[in-house]
């Protein structure tokens, strides 16, 4: 039992370090992207995904101020 | 003496809030450069009336935010959190910390965004600030959005392919989209909604549910022909064609792709042309109909060259070449290999030149047989 806990934490620490190196993926990721092979789609996703613009406030905010400053100066 | 002081006090207020006044038209009209000149100008004078000079602050971030010049805008921004916070100004500190969010997820800074919109939310909620608590939300959905893409960004992927980390940010994003969903639909900003339903199906996109992001991308539509706004209306065309490949729907998706490249052009945006072009020919090689994939890769080559895109024209070159193959013409296709080894060196793509180099050593093995 013990050999097998052994068995299981090396093969944790060789996945962990393996998860670390740069450019490995698990095989089982590897294998479903092997069967789309010519065919992938993968050139449509980068820099195709179109998001809403970043929304700032309005250019008014100096304006409104001054208007109701208008209406009732600071004392 | 006393009236003396007053008058120039009285001269210098005006001239501080008059140049301040004359940045935001200019940046109301699309100047911002010289918008920033003037609200400069007016923090240089200066002025004792501390709303004026917080809005200042926020309107100057804003600019500068606007200008990508974000170290700027995350020290004006501060300078306004500061202020909000010394004159116990709640609802500007609110604000304050929204914008101070927005730019540091900008600049990447994940963490430190979050808790700078999360303050937003906490405000607003304890001011009953119902549009201001709309906004964190969305503010924060785009902030997880961000960081999803980000991580998900090492590496080529699918979507829906993910890693965890990727997902966890993603789904929080969706999350954060539907709770403000839930609120400015209330509050009836169609506006809103609109910019609401486009991220979401970005969001399900990436995560890979592709009818869900249909039926926001059809919403968002909707919104975007009800508000005459031709450019979201573009981009909701060519994320419906994006998600009707993903789920193999390839003729759906020539179709909308069609009409982004109809807009493109419409709107005059090269470069969203290309783009529409390039999607049309991938699609139309998915469809197996490899005249018209050739046809549309032929007209994303020539916007390619006409802004200078080299990494484009590399990527047509790629594509041509592969469709020729496929039609059996091999002089063409050797012809479009070799230009794409010669763009590949040029722009230091190690993985394209390589490509270009099996391909031509399979083309030259068909013509080496061939004779």
């Amino acid at each position: 039992l013990t050999k097998l806990q052994g068995a299981t934490s090396e093969e944790n620490l060789s996945q962990s370090v393996l998860m670390s190196l740069p450019g490995y993926r698990l095989p089982a990721r590897r294998s479903s992207r092997l069967s789309q092979a010519s065919n992938s789609r993968n050139s449509f996703y980068l820099g195709t995904c179109q998001d809403e613009p970043d929304l700032l406030e309005e250019w008014n905010r100096i304006a409104e101020l001054q208007q109701r400053n208008k209406i009732c100066p600071p004392h | 003496r006393e009236d003396h002081g007053f008058h120039v006090r009285y001269r210098m207020e005006a001239s501080c809030l008059e140049l301040a006044l004359e940045g935001e038209r200019l940046c109301k009209i699309g100047d911002c450069q010289a918008g920033v000149s003037f609200f400069e100008a007016a923090v240089q004078v200066g002025t004792e009336d501390l709303k004026t000079l917080s809005a200042i602050y926020s309107q100057l971030g804003n600019a500068y935010f606007y200008l990508h010049d974000y170290t700027k805008a995350l020290e004006y921004h501060h300078h306004d959190l500061t202020l909000a916070r010394t004159i116990g100004d709640r609802l500007g500190e609110a604000k304050a910390s929204g914008n101070l969010g927005n730019t540091l997820k900008v600049l990447g800074n994940f963490e430190e965004a979050i808790v700078c919109c999360q303050k937003h939310l906490e405000i607003s909620r304890e001011l009953y600030d119902k549009v201001g608590e709309a906004r964190a939300l969305y503010n924060l959905g785009n902030i997880y959005h961000s960081q999803g893409k980000n991580i998900g960004c090492i590496g080529p992927h699918d979507p829906g392919e993910f890693p965890e980390e990727v997902k966890a940010a993603l789904q929080e994003a969706s999350d954060y989209y539907e709770a403000n969903l839930i609120i400015v639909t209330e509050l009836g900003d169609r506006a809103a909604q609109g910019r609401a339903y486009g991220n979401l199906g970005n969001t399900h996109y990436l995560l890979g549910n592709f009818r869900k992001a249909v039926m926001f991308h059809e919403q968002r539509l909707l919104i975007a022909k009800e508000f005459g706004d031709r450019p979201a209306e573009r981009r909701a065309y060519s994320n419906l064609g994006n998600a009707f490949v993903f789920l193999g729907e390839f003729e759906m998706a020539a179709e909308y792709y069609k009409r982004t490249l109809q807009l493109a052009r419409q709107l005059k945006d090269r470069a969203v042309e290309a783009q529409s072009c390039y999607s049309l020919g991938n699609t139309y090689t998915l469809l197996q109909d490899y005249e018209k994939a050739i046809d549309y890769h032929l007209k994303h080559l020539k916007i390619a060259q006409e802004l200078n895109d080299r990494v484009g024209e590399g990527r047509a070159c790629w594509s041509l070449g592969n469709a020729y193959t496929a039609l059996g013409n091999h002089d063409q296709a050797m012809h479009f290999a070799e230009k794409h080894l010669e763009i590949s060196k040029e722009v230091g793509d190690r993985s394209g030149e390589l490509t270009a180099r099996l391909n031509l050593s399979d083309l030259q093995m068909v013509l080496g047989l061939s004779y």
